[in-house]
């Protein structure tokens, strides 16, 4: 295969088949699945060029051999990197894959913070995602229609059945078949293991609380590879917990290991990096999309790109802020946007709650290795029996581990005995943590900023998203819940925790999803039911913009699914000359 | 520049040119006044005789001057060795290195400049104070130049927040602690002498039985 670095452009004067915004989880998919089906794809990047491996330079470096020992300068954090520095994975080792938020900025009303947390290069996001990788099901696609906050999918898990198994066969998803009803089974690579301690308080939850139960978090990295991965060149996952980082043994999926290689050995693949998408370019006598404008990140100077397909998967917020900023005297309030809510119906996922305690005994049980994953438990709450206080559920997730010298430095003590305490492993402890599903409400919502611009003169964009009265009962019941499982458990000193709205605001999960979601009535959504523009055919949205409500699951793999299947539909009816 | 620098591997014969009085003056000098080398030295090996150390030369390197002209980043040259002296008391040398010879209070200063808010750089030196303040009320020496059974006195009252000290010292204690910990168990030494450091685990195992050579992972 040729390197990938000769299938980069500046200009084109070809149309091509497709054009692709944005690189990371969704952008790769969809050059993967285009260039694959036949077509002439260009991937359109706003940040710069990323090799994998080569580029992934706070990778293998000892803590003693980083300036900081892996701390943040504090400067640099407070004037560049404000709201990325909330982000849990944002070190001294990953923050070249972070933006810079001064150069980046954007607004939000006062008193109502939003952390977008972003990763302009290529590669995007699926060089830091927490890679937890799990299934919808018609739980979740039809909670819209049951109790009636948003409209109604117009897909159901068996249209997704297929086209998560598509995706799960090449990306390698590590976890366990449990048959249960919430929480459909992945095509499977082996799941990590349970500690000794985990072990036994799972057989505890699981007579107690059945049918929910405790299960190994599904993640796509590859505990042990299958013939799929080994074969695209990546290997077994070495439980380091670097991997944002960058992982050059592509034991995790991202795009540099796992979907940019097929498409670039198609030959059909070209990459724009450092062109930031001003708007899509739109013809009204034939209503469609015929490329993108983009703004050089460098010399501000403008180019276009012409295709007969257009797949926005530039992020849930920027694909949005795309469409927006795409105007014409069609669409004065922004491409596709007939039905006005483009921008609205802004989720994340509801985090920063849960419990701790300290579990007794198992002084000569121990692990090795830093897992990437852990215990997972399935959403329990309005499944069976309808909750009094909220609607819709949440995950917990969690761990026991021994207490180290980060703890150990904070208990009374010092001197030799001190030094000989933290030499063995301490005390073990297990934590629960929730992750809740946000009801999709109209006044969240973005816009573009009426005057304020960013450096390269692109409109800044608004953000008005807050919490609910639903979402706050959620997050009580979430810390409540993990107390109560932890003294069923066993375990002492148990110590719940909720967080501030300061302290996690929405954003910080990295989940955003909605404002161009997907619809039966397209005077009520964007998109149809194969992400694709009620308003204009050959236009499709596969990120996380689409989705119409936020379920209790990480979102990526069935961003993952969307992506592909929409990209088979685009072909098909491109071949059909329907688009 | 190498922030991250480890006491033992700088040059013992490093220039001292610009080197100030170490903690351990005797009570009642002034700050800021210079000391001869010989004096500056015998002074720091008095330090490691009260913290039970032999002090090498390359210790003492990493306690005056192991970076560019030796000068600390935020704290003044005495706040350095009085955390110098603090930090090896909490982890002293034993059949591993201790803090000192890993440099812990030069990481510490430079963290403290670096990644630290200037409210918890003040916080952290108004601590330092106090405990130079307890000592010199209680022993009537600077806590450098004290016995190291009152220097272990007086740092058992503020571990507990026993008089003279308050909460508010037991928590800069704690945090001092911390940091103290984070600079030795990050220093190469600290991770794979005195603990394990295993950058290549090769992948998870749940279940190890511990021996009597067990020790913490580092990471």
């Amino acid at each position: 295969m040729e390197p990938v670095s000769s299938f980069y452009i500046k200009t084109s004067p070809e149309r091509f088949d497709a054009i692709v915004v944005g690189s990371g989880i969704t952008g790769g998919w969809a050059a993967k699945e285009l260039t694959e089906r036949g077509l002439k794809t260009l991937m359109v990047e706003r940040g710069r060029p990323v090799e994998h491996g080569v580029d992934y330079i706070g990778e293998n470096k000892d803590p003693w051999v980083m300036p900081n020992r892996g701390k943040v300068d504090a400067t640099v954090a407070d004037e560049q990197y404000f709201n990325q520095k909330m982000c849990y994975a944002f070190d001294e080792h990953t923050q070249q894959f972070f933006n810079n938020d001064r150069d980046m900025p954007y607004s939000t009303p006062q008193g109502r913070p939003f952390s977008w947390i972003r990763g302009n290069q290529l590669g995007g996001k699926s060089l830091m995602w927490a890679r937890q990788s799990y299934r919808w099901s018609d739980l979740d696609f039809e909670a819209n229609l049951k109790d009636g906050h948003g409209v109604d999918w117009p897909i159901r898990y068996a249209d997704l059945a297929p086209w998560y198994s598509h995706v799960e066969r090449h990306v390698g998803i590590s976890g366990s078949k449990e048959n249960l009803a919430v929480l459909p089974d992945s095509e499977f690579l082996p799941a990590f293991d349970f500690n000794t301690v985990e072990l036994a308080l799972k057989k505890k939850f699981d007579a107690k609380y059945a049918p929910a139960r405790m299960i190994m978090g599904r993640t796509a990295n590859l505990r042990t590879p299958g013939e799929t991965q080994l074969a695209q060149g990546r290997g077994q996952c070495q439980a380091r917990s670097q991997c944002h980082r960058g992982c050059s043994f592509g034991a995790y999926f991202s795009t540099q290991s796992s979907t940019l290689p097929p498409a670039v050995a198609t030959g059909r693949l070209r990459i724009a990096t450092d062109s930031i998408v001003h708007s899509v370019i739109y013809d009204p006598k034939t209503n469609r999309a015929t490329g993108v404008r983009v703004i050089d990140a460098n010399t501000l100077e403008m180019r276009e790109f012409h295709a007969k397909v257009v797949v926005l998967c530039a992020s849930t917020l920027a694909s949005t802020a795309i469409l927006l900023n795409s105007k014409s005297e069609a669409f004065p309030n922004g491409l596709a946007n007939s039905s006005g809510v483009l921008g609205h119906y802004l989720m994340d996922h509801l985090f920063g709650a849960g419990a701790s305690g300290r579990v007794e005994g198992f002084e000569n049980d121990y692990y090795q290795g830093r897992r990437p994953t852990g215990p997972y438990i399935p959403r329990f709450r309005n499944v069976m029996e309808k909750h009094e206080k909220f609607l819709r559920g949440y995950a917990l997730s969690g761990g026991a581990g021994r207490e180290g010298w980060t703890s150990a430095a904070w208990k009374p003590g010092f001197g030799k005995d001190f030094k000989a305490m933290i030499r063995k492993p301490g005390a073990w402890r297990f934590g629960l943590g929730g992750q809740g599903e946000m009801l999709p409400r109209f006044e969240n919502m973005v816009s573009l900023h009426p005057t304020k611009k960013d450096k390269w003169g692109m409109p800044q964009l608004h953000i008005d998203c807050s919490y609910s009265d639903n979402d706050r009962k959620m997050q009580q019941d979430i810390a409540d819940t993990a107390a109560n499982i932890l003294e069923d458990l066993g375990l002492k000193d148990i110590e719940k925790h909720i967080k501030s709205l300061e302290d996690w605001p929405p954003g910080l999960s990295i989940h955003e999803m909605g404002t161009a979601r997907m619809g039966r009535d397209p005077k009520t959504s964007v998109l149809n039911g194969y992400n694709q523009a009620h308003d204009v055919p050959n236009l499709f949205v596969t990120d996380g913009a689409a989705m119409a409500s936020c379920a209790w699951q990480n979102p990526s793999l069935t961003f993952m699914a969307m992506t592909a299947r929409a990209c088979a539909h685009a072909v098909d009816e491109l071949k059909a000359g329907r688009i | 520049m190498n922030r991250g620098e480890q006491g033992p591997q700088e040059p013992s014969d490093a220039p001292h040119a610009n080197a100030l009085s170490s903690g351990a003056r005797p009570a009642g000098s002034h700050a800021g006044r210079l000391y001869p080398e010989n004096a500056r030295r015998s002074a720091l090996l008095r330090i490691g005789a009260l913290c039970g150390l032999a002090l090498s030369g390359d210790v003492l390197a990493a306690v005056t001057a192991p970076a560019g002209n030796g000068a600390p980043e935020l704290l003044t040259r005495d706040e350095l060795a009085l955390t110098g002296v603090l930090a090896e008391l909490i982890i002293p040398q034993t059949d591993t290195p201790g803090a000192l010879a890993v440099g812990a209070h030069r990481t510490i200063d430079h963290l403290l400049k670096a990644c630290v808010p200037k409210r918890d750089q003040a916080d952290f030196r108004a601590g330092l104070a106090r405990i130079e303040e307890a000592a010199l009320a209680q022993g009537g020496k600077r806590f450098g130049a004290l016995p190291q059974a009152r220097q272990v006195a007086l740092l058992h009252a503020i571990d507990n927040g026993a008089a003279p000290f308050k909460g508010t010292d037991q928590h800069f204690f704690r945090q001092l602690k911390s940091y103290v910990a984070f600079a030795y168990y990050t220093s190469e030494a600290g991770a794979s002498k005195e603990l394990a450091y295993l950058p290549f685990p090769g992948g998870y195992t749940g279940s190890i039985k511990v021996t009597r050579s067990t020790r913490t992972w580092a990471i």
